[in-house]
């Protein structure tokens, strides 16, 4: 029985990225948004990004933004997890599993400076001011992190 | 040695990976690489473990993109992006510094062998090194040593 409970809690972490201990069918994220935005990602760009936001079957939990090299001082594009932002870490993960992590790239970037300034009253947690920072901007691109690269 | 104009000022993931190639198909005992910005500042890049730096390059080649970013679809893109914004949001650095921190920080844990240096006021070159110690269910802490 323990073997049992010990292997539905891991496939649970892997599907999901949450851990819970009930016994229904897990909820796939990474399947779901594989099929629903990866696969479809044409629907989302061209699109403010709070059409993507209500189409997740679960919340955001945290981001970050992302700033290259070649762009000092614009946020590009950001990345999202479902969830909380320190333990939304691949590097807590057993090997072989994985983190879901949807990168999305703005049509414009953003002033890197307006982004700090939200992000440091909510430290990279996904709130109320990022849905309403970050809901009207453009989708350029909508790309899915792959931990074996 | 080459000079920065614009961008960062430390090296960057293209003269990284570059000094670890070069280094790979050579062995030519080139293991330095030295960086000067518009300002003044100096940097270095050092392998101080060669088998390492050559593994990092095989692991890491295809990660980046010229003119020298990491791309954000990435295992080591992801990491690079999440400690430089979590460095400005709960360590308030400037752009600049978490950058050049997130940096020197990837080539610890992605066990490059290469090490990040920086010219400090009396001239003399010191390692970066940027930890991040984890807490659950509390903020990270965040250490910026620059070694003796």
């Amino acid at each position: 029985m323990k073997n049992i409970s010990a292997l539905a809690f891991t496939f649970e972490i892997k599907s999901n990225g949450i851990a819970n201990f009930n016994t229904k069918p897990p909820f796939d994220t990474l399947q779901w948004v594989q099929n629903n935005i990866i696969s479809n990602k044409q629907n989302f760009i061209g699109g403010n990004f709070t059409a993507l936001l209500n189409t997740l079957p679960i919340p955001l939990k945290s981001y970050y933004t992302i700033s290259p090299e070649n762009t000092i001082n614009s946020c590009t594009a950001i990345g999202v997890s479902f969830l909380p932002s320190f333990e939304a870490d691949p590097d807590n993960y057993p090997p072989g599993m994985f983190l879901v992590t949807l990168i999305i790239v703005w049509q414009t970037p953003i002033p890197l400076s307006e982004c700090v300034e939200i992000g440091k009253i909510t430290k990279g947690n996904w709130t109320g001011s990022e849905n309403q920072f970050y809901g009207n901007r453009i989708i350029a691109d909508i790309l899915l992190v792959d931990f074996t690269r | 040695m080459h000079i920065h104009i614009g961008g960062h000022p430390e090296p960057s993931v293209n003269d990284i990976i570059q000094l670890a190639n070069v280094n790979a198909i050579t062995n030519s005992g080139y293991t330095t690489e030295f960086v000067v910005n518009e300002n003044g500042e100096k940097y270095a890049i050092v392998i101080i473990d060669a088998g390492k730096a050559v593994n990092f390059y095989n692991a890491y080649k295809n990660s980046y993109a010229a003119p020298g970013v990491w791309y954000t679809d990435t295992k080591i893109g992801r990491k690079f992006y999440d400690i430089k914004n979590l460095l400005m949001l709960r360590d308030h650095q400037s752009e600049l510094n978490a950058h050049m921190l997130a940096q020197a920080y990837i080539l610890k844990e992605f066990k490059s062998g290469i090490s990040l240096l920086q010219q400090q006021p009396d001239g003399t070159f010191h390692e970066v090194h940027q930890q991040v110690i984890k807490h659950r269910n509390s903020d990270p802490t965040f250490i910026t040593t620059i070694c003796p």
